[in-house]
């Protein structure tokens, strides 16, 4: 599965990729969050729950965050197990600085094994965009409500 | 054999035996047994198809409430059983260890007090995967470049196996010299049994006794017995293998499942009763699916429509393992009988086996051994050469027909067929289904521009494996038995190795040894399923039973009888010689008047034995059967499509079967609509599919549609009567006739609808998608 | 967490102690020990597990049993009444109703649901009817053969008895007034 978007976010690009390269603070923007375990700087595992069709529960998700190849890119994957299922996501984003904001550009590669593929059939993709439509989305108004300036 | 006798009880519509406890929430099945401390367990499976197994983190899960144990593959290769033999010659893992092959695979095993306790443990077992990519396609996993599945083998290769028969050569030069030649590409796909009743086990070890006794869902008891003997190094008089009532298995409880062996694994460490009844997602995710097979079909035939030579090329996909249960010696199973009900000069059939990242398998789906798929293979590209030739289905089928006095028949690829009369059922069929009508009504309704069409098949089928020097599965020989005991007050316990699963032998063996003892039905009660109390055998599939316990049963009652007019002779006070066994009774020669009964004889046995020989009455008899037997029949199916949702409607079906001689007529029409109902979801609406990564996309009941009352259309029966010249009553096996033999008839009739479009080939399954797409790409909107 | 739950399985009272997620299908297997009504799949397709609910045919596997508090549950077992077959039972013995025997006890509740409701249904409507019983061995022929069958039986036996029974149970037509 392959999904990408935008997110118009009114901070400045460093600001942005600070915080796509903070744990703790991607981690608080995965929807449905439970459990936060911060590894290291570029390291969580996290615990979320799901729901698509009859499967619902909780996954563990061990996320690395990375720089791109520079300072204009960022990027997340995550390995996802339980519920007898397997997830993995690779995705990046492209920061680009728009009239004092940050345009950013994600694209997201997603592969589902086991239960959740199985049974949530049909429903795992758009369950699965939406998803990571929210994380972005939770990733832009995190930011905004931080006072501007503020690297983290 | 005597005459008819005035007490005939085979032929008769007699009720079933086993239906009271059944109608009355009576039956036992496995996951009714509950035993004292008995504790449940629940599997871990892979959720990739393929992938390296990194590392099981256990301790969450024995941290749960009511957790007692949890297995894992290292444990079981502690106790070298990690792997265990597949009916096939193969190997299969019980537990993943190195690797997993398949998504489900099973990975470890959670044993609980109760069933929720070992759901919630095994969701607690943490297990970290590095994915590997998968290969679900049987053509891309033979390329250079895919990845080796199987590292446990020194063939260092996806490649499994290559069988072929017949001649290669002869085939070659007949299609060279051939005015016609046609050519199809034919998949059966991946379908699964998806019996009622999931597979399960009680395993029960017994620290005291030594003793294991295995409840299981079991068509084939006595082998599970010695296999696990095998297996596990517990010696074989220390298993009992129970099968209790089986809730339908057509095959998919042939084969022995990882959970079985983790049961007994558990049953063992815990010393408790362990019950493993598996999902039904796991059910059609892990366990024997059937076909999956990649074939191209050729014929070469002259202007006349005569048929010189057929050349057929198959791959078959066995998934991660080569679970099949076929006979040693023939790894393709009976698929040679593919040349079908006509007389090909010569012919050539090669197969080839391959790994795929998909659950293991492929069983006989209510099939003897590949039989589905050669059946279906050859009336469908029949038909593509009558549609070639311009000649009718029904004549050209009738132009290539084995003729009667040919049998017994020695086909080009081997086989010997007993007994047939093809043309009989054909005629029969077309005049039930008044074939020249339909026609004429489609020719009408052609110029019309309505899509009407009338699809045939004319299968033969290779049943009732088999003769002990050719079939053996894992190398037990294919007889089957039966024993005998009769009370003195004249009642009957008849024991079998054979185990039912709806088939109804309760009550057609019954009419069988009542037939032969003179005897009601009510008087003999049928036994099977128990390896402490029943004869050895290899159990029920590919419609065995009858061409073999059938038998024996037979048999065996004229053993009894043997001894039995013995003890007339010396109730009749006149010498043996002077004694004959007539309408169901020991009579005096020229005197009919003076006879006993075999009651008489019974009480004898036990009160007043002749001097000299031994009191009782019992028989047993093991029985190794000459030859196959080969039931045959007519199918003819009429549908009418719509063009705007390219809905097919079966508007008639008729089924014409030979199966022999017949013991129970209302068991065989059951059987035969049960076939049909199966070979129409087949066609229609079921397959087991994958994506790309090698998800099962199939893993319910939703997606995985089995036929309801709705769609189900209205068989209608009828038989020609042909016996086996060597079975001992002439009867010949019915239960998988109907699902051999119907695919074709469906597809070919919606081909035939849509045979002025050009078109010659549907693959199944002929969902309405499909034939929706079809209209639509030849610019047909309703 | 556990709950304490009172029911009537076929006229008799059972009380449990059971966690809210407790399955009523298991509820009646396991702690009644019925183990007629079965379990086919997971997904509320199969239909091997229909009970009746006050009357009215249920999947058992889709209610908690804590769902059920307070209701009359009737399983297949409760079919025959005093040593004789319910008509279904006898129409479905009579006609090859059956062959595994799996989805009979779900199929026979189904059945006895539906001529409690209608009792002289067509082909079509039996078909509809039990259209979420699945059967694997029959192909159904038979199946709606024994439900004509066992109606016309129905038929005949109540008619000497008054004709509205209203929601006496659906297994009581037959023989009039049988409280479940």
């Amino acid at each position: 599965m392959r999904f990408e978007g935008s997110e118009s976010i009114r901070r400045r690009r460093e600001e942005v990729r600070a915080f796509l390269l903070a744990p703790e603070r991607v981690g608080r923007c995965l929807p449905d969050l439970q459990e936060l375990e911060v590894a290291d700087e570029a390291h969580f595992t996290a615990h979320v729950r799901v729901g698509v069709g009859p499967v619902r529960g909780r996954l563990r998700l061990d996320v690395a965050l990375e720089p791109g190849e520079d300072d204009a890119e960022a990027r997340i994957s995550i390995q996802g197990s339980g519920l007898g299922s397997g997830l993995t996501v690779r995705s990046s984003a492209r920061l680009t600085p728009v009239d004092g904001q940050t345009e950013v550009a994600w694209q997201a590669e997603a592969s589902v094994s086991g239960t959740l593929a199985t049974v949530g059939g049909r429903l795992l993709e758009g369950q699965a965009r939406k998803v990571v439509e929210q994380m972005f989305g939770a990733i832009r108004r995190e930011l905004e409500a931080e006072p501007a300036g503020e690297a983290g | 054999m005597s005459a008819v006798q005035a007490t005939d009880v085979i032929g008769q519509r007699i009720k079933r035996k086993e239906d009271p406890r059944f109608i009355q929430g009576l039956g036992r099945y496995v996951d009714d047994i509950t035993l004292p401390r008995m504790v449940y367990m629940a599997l871990v499976r892979s959720p990739y198809a393929h992938a390296r197994l990194k590392a099981i983190r256990t301790e969450a899960a024995l941290a749960m409430p009511g957790v007692l144990a949890v297995i894992t593959g290292a444990d079981l290769e502690k106790a070298g059983l990690a792997w265990m033999p597949t009916l096939a010659g193969d190997r299969q893992m019980v537990l993943a260890t190195g690797k997993v092959l398949f998504q489900y695979q099973e990975v470890a095993a959670v044993v609980a007090e109760t069933r929720e306790a070992a759901f919630d443990g095994a969701e607690a077992v943490e297990v970290e995967y590095e994915p590997l990519p998968a290969v679900v396609d049987p053509f891309a996993s033979l390329r250079p470049e895919s990845p080796l599945l199987r590292e446990d083998r020194e063939e260092k290769t996806n490649h499994i196996w290559h069988w072929e028969a017949g001649e290669r050569e002869a085939t070659e030069a007949a299609i060279r010299s051939a005015d016609v030649v046609v050519r199809q590409d034919v998949v059966f796909q991946r379908v699964h049994p998806a019996p009622l009743e999931p597979c399960g086990c009680v395993a029960d070890y017994n620290r005291g006794t030594g003793r294991l006794t295995l409840y299981v869902t079991s068509q084939a008891p006595h082998a599970h017995r010695t296999l696990l003997s095998m297996v596990s190094g517990l010696p074989e008089h220390m298993i009992r293998v129970i099968s209790p009532d089986v809730g339908g298995g057509f095959g998919n409880k042939v084969a022995i499942y990882p959970g079985y062996v983790c049961a007994v694994v558990a049953s063992l460490r815990l010393g408790r009763p362990v019950k493993w009844v598996e999902t039904r997602t796991e059910n059609l995710t892990s366990t024997q699916f059937a076909r999956d097979y990649h074939m191209t079909a050729e014929i070469a035939a002259g202007r006349d429509g005569r048929v010189k030579a057929l050349r057929v090329r198959a791959l078959a996909d066995h998934g991660a393992f080569d679970a099949q249960a076929n006979p040693t010696r023939y790894p393709a199973g009976l698929f040679s009988i593919c040349t079908g009900s006509y007389d090909f000069p010569t012919a050539f059939a090669e197969v080839d086996a391959v790994y795929t990242n998909k659950a293991p398998g492929g069983v006989a789906y209510r099939c003897s051994f590949r039989v589905t798929e050669a059946s279906y293979l050859i009336e469908r590209t029949m038909d593509v050469l009558a549609d070639e030739l311009g000649i009718d289905p029904a004549e050209l089928r009738r132009r290539n027909f084995v003729p009667p006095a040919k049998f017994p028949y020695r086909s080009a690829l081997g086989w010997t067929y007993d007994s047939g009369d093809y043309a009989k059922a054909l005629d029969l069929a077309l005049e039930t289904v008044g074939y020249e009508e339909l026609r004429r009504e489609q020719e009408e309704r052609r110029r019309r521009g309505e899509l009407m069409g009338i699809g045939l098949s004319s299968f033969t089928e290779i049943v009732g494996a088999g003769p002990n020097h050719l079939f053996d599965i894992a190398g037990i020989k294919m007889f089957d038995s039966c024993e005998l005991r009769v009370h003195p007050t004249g009642k009957v316990l008849a024991r079998f190795g054979t185990r039912h699963q709806g088939q109804g032998h309760e009550t057609t063996f019954a009419q069988v040894v009542a037939q032969e003892l003179g005897l009601s039905v009510d008087d003999v009660i049928v036994e099977e399923g128990d390896t402490d109390t029943a004869p050895y055998g290899l159990g029920t599939y590919g419609s065995r039973s009858t061409p073999t316990a059938g038998a024996a049963a037979a048999l065996a009652a004229r053993r009894v009888r043997e001894k039995a007019l013995k003890i007339a002779a010396h109730l009749l006070e006149c010498g043996e010689e002077d004694v004959q066994w007539a309408d169901g009774r020991f009579q005096v020669q020229g005197a009919p008047a003076r006879s006993v009964t075999m009651k008489d004889v019974a009480l004898a046995a036990y009160t007043n034995p002749p001097p000299g020989l031994e009191p009782g009455l019992e028989a047993v008899f093991y029985y190794d059967p000459p030859n196959l037997t080969f039931p045959f029949g007519t199918y003819v199916c009429v549908v009418d499509i719509d063009k705007g949702t390219g809905d097919v409607k079966v508007r008639r079906f008729v089924a014409v079967d030979d199966c022999g001689t017949v013991i129970n007529p209302m068991i065989v029409e059951g059987q035969i609509h049960g076939g049909l109902t199966e070979g129409f979801g087949i066609a229609f609406m079921q397959e087991i599919k994958y994506d790309e990564d090698g998800n099962c996309l199939s893993g319910n009941f939703t997606e995985y549609l089995l036929p309801t009352a709705v769609e189900t259309p209205r068989w209608e029966t009828a038989r020609t009567v042909t016996p086996s010249p060597h079975h001992p009553i002439g009867a010949k096996g019915v239960g998988e006739s109907p699902n051999v033999g119907s695919p074709a008839a469906f597809v070919n009739a919606v081909v035939d609808a849509l045979s002025p479009l050009g078109v010659r080939h549907i693959d199944m399954p002929v969902t309405r998608e499909k034939v929706w797409s079809i209209l639509r790409s030849h610019g047909i909107r309703g | 967490m556990k709950r304490e739950l009172t029911l009537t399985i076929n006229g008799q009272p059972y009380t449990g102690v059971v966690e809210p997620r407790r399955l009523l299908v298991h509820f009646i297997r396991e702690e009644a020990g019925l183990t007629g009504t079965h379990v086919g799949c997971d997904t509320t397709s199969c239909g091997a597990c229909t009970v009746l609910l006050d009357g009215r045919p249920v999947k058992s596997c889709t209610l908690f049993a804590v769902q059920a508090e307070g209701h009359a549950v009737t399983t297949v077992e409760g079919l025959a009444r005093e040593g004789e077959l319910h008509p279904l039972q006898q129409a479905f013995w009579e006609q090859h109703g059956l062959q595994c025997g799996y989805c009979t006890p779900g199929m026979l509740m189904t059945g006895a649901a539906l001529l409690e409701r209608r009792p002289d249904p067509g082909e079509e409507e039996i078909r509809r009817a039990i259209s979420g019983n699945l059967c694997r061995c029959t192909g159904y022929q038979n199946i709606v053969r024994a439900i004509q069958e066992a109606a016309r039986a129905m038929r005949g036996a109540a008619e000497p008895v008054s004709a509205g029974q209203g929601a006496a149970g659906a297994a009581s037509a037959a023989r009039g007034g049988m409280v479940p």
